[in-house]
């Protein structure tokens, strides 16, 4: 019995050692991944329109300088079509070399499509080199 | 196998190899039991009634994990500045990336999250005088930007049209409208829809 119960000791020891080998081996081989920095968030504001164009802005917006700060924000307009995401405008792009508020604004001739679905789609970066990508909130809008 | 350990006649080496067969059922077996687990959490909540802050944040936290488990790295959950909504976005992204990302965090948000999110922002669409406050933050902060002659019986485009013909960047302007996006719930979410 204790003969069995030694081999059993043996058998979850190996389990143990054989999963922590698995968890660095995963933490060795997976890629970095770095969210912009906590201290800044990105966002865009809902789509609206003049019933002319579709407007939007783009911005990373970053508590206080103490932290991390912005340095890069891009953005494009998307519409619905059909159940597909077609970007209308390709990035606009404005870099900074460090600020707490940065954005950039974004239109696109939206007379003669009718109603339809529009979104804002954003990058934004962060002086500690991380990045975060977000498709904002969509609106339905008349032309 | 299992006659084997009892009968305890294996040499070192065969005893080893035992070992690492029933360390790799185990970890399986625990694996499997972990992944189980999971997808009881990837079940959609039934809503019933006004949907919570606490619902609509765990509808997210769904959605980020639907995102995660896809293989992308999603951000936690924030605040928008409309006040009411709550996002998260997804990091570290290549260019190849960014296209593919993004049809797998519209799907899992709309698994996930819509009917929560669409409940909640309903649930708190301000009527009579919490509207007419909003309105009211809403011309003050394009006053302060510089964009006047705003009328609280405005639409949503008469008050677009009034910020692009007036600032160049005009930005700061679409900032204030934001804060009033429960002003016009039928943007996010018309009526026929």
């Amino acid at each position: 019995m204790s003969v069995l119960v030694g081999r059993l000791i043996k058998i979850v020891r190996s389990a143990v050692v054989a999963a922590v080998s698995l968890l660095i081996v995963g933490a060795i081989v997976a890629p970095s991944q770095a969210a912009m920095d906590p201290n800044c968030s990105l966002n865009n504001t809902t789509p609206t329109d003049d019933n002319t164009r579709v407007y939007i802005t783009s911005y990373v917006s970053c508590q206080t300088y103490m932290g991390y700060t912005a340095v890069e924000v891009r953005g494009k307009i998307q519409e619905k079509v059909g159940p597909v995401w077609t970007s209308r405008t390709s990035d606009k792009t404005r870099y900074s070399a460090g600020t707490t508020y940065l954005s950039v604004d974004s239109s696109f001739v939206c007379n003669g499509h009718g109603t339809d679905w529009w979104r804002g789609y954003n990058y934004g970066k962060t002086s500690d080199g991380g990045s975060t990508s977000k498709s904002g909130r969509s609106a339905q809008l008349t032309c | 196998m299992l006659g084997a350990l009892r009968t305890g006649r294996q040499g070192p080496v065969h005893r080893n190899s035992i070992h690492v067969y029933l360390a790799t059922f185990i970890l399986v077996v625990v694996t499997g039991l972990t992944l189980a687990g999971c997808s009881d959490s990837d079940e959609v909540e039934p809503l019933d009634g006004e949907v919570t802050l606490v619902e609509y944040h765990r509808a997210l936290e769904r959605a980020r994990t639907c995102v995660e488990e896809a293989g992308f790295t999603p951000t936690g959950i924030q605040p928008e500045a409309n006040g009411v909504l709550w996002t998260f976005g997804i990091s570290d992204l290549t260019d190849d990336e960014t296209e593919k990302a993004g049809e797998i965090s519209d799907a899992c948000i709309d698994k996930y999250a819509y009917e929560a999110e669409k409940g909640y922002f309903l649930a708190n669409v301000p009527t009579g005088t919490e509207r007419d406050e909003l309105m009211s933050n809403v011309i003050e902060c394009l006053e302060s930007v510089g964009v006047s002659n705003v009328s609280p019986t405005d639409t949503r485009e008469e008050i677009t049209t009034k910020i692009v013909d007036t600032l160049p960047e005009y930005g700061p302007g679409l900032m204030c409208l934001e804060q009033g996006l429960a002003l016009f719930p039928e943007v996010l979410y018309p009526s026929d829809e």
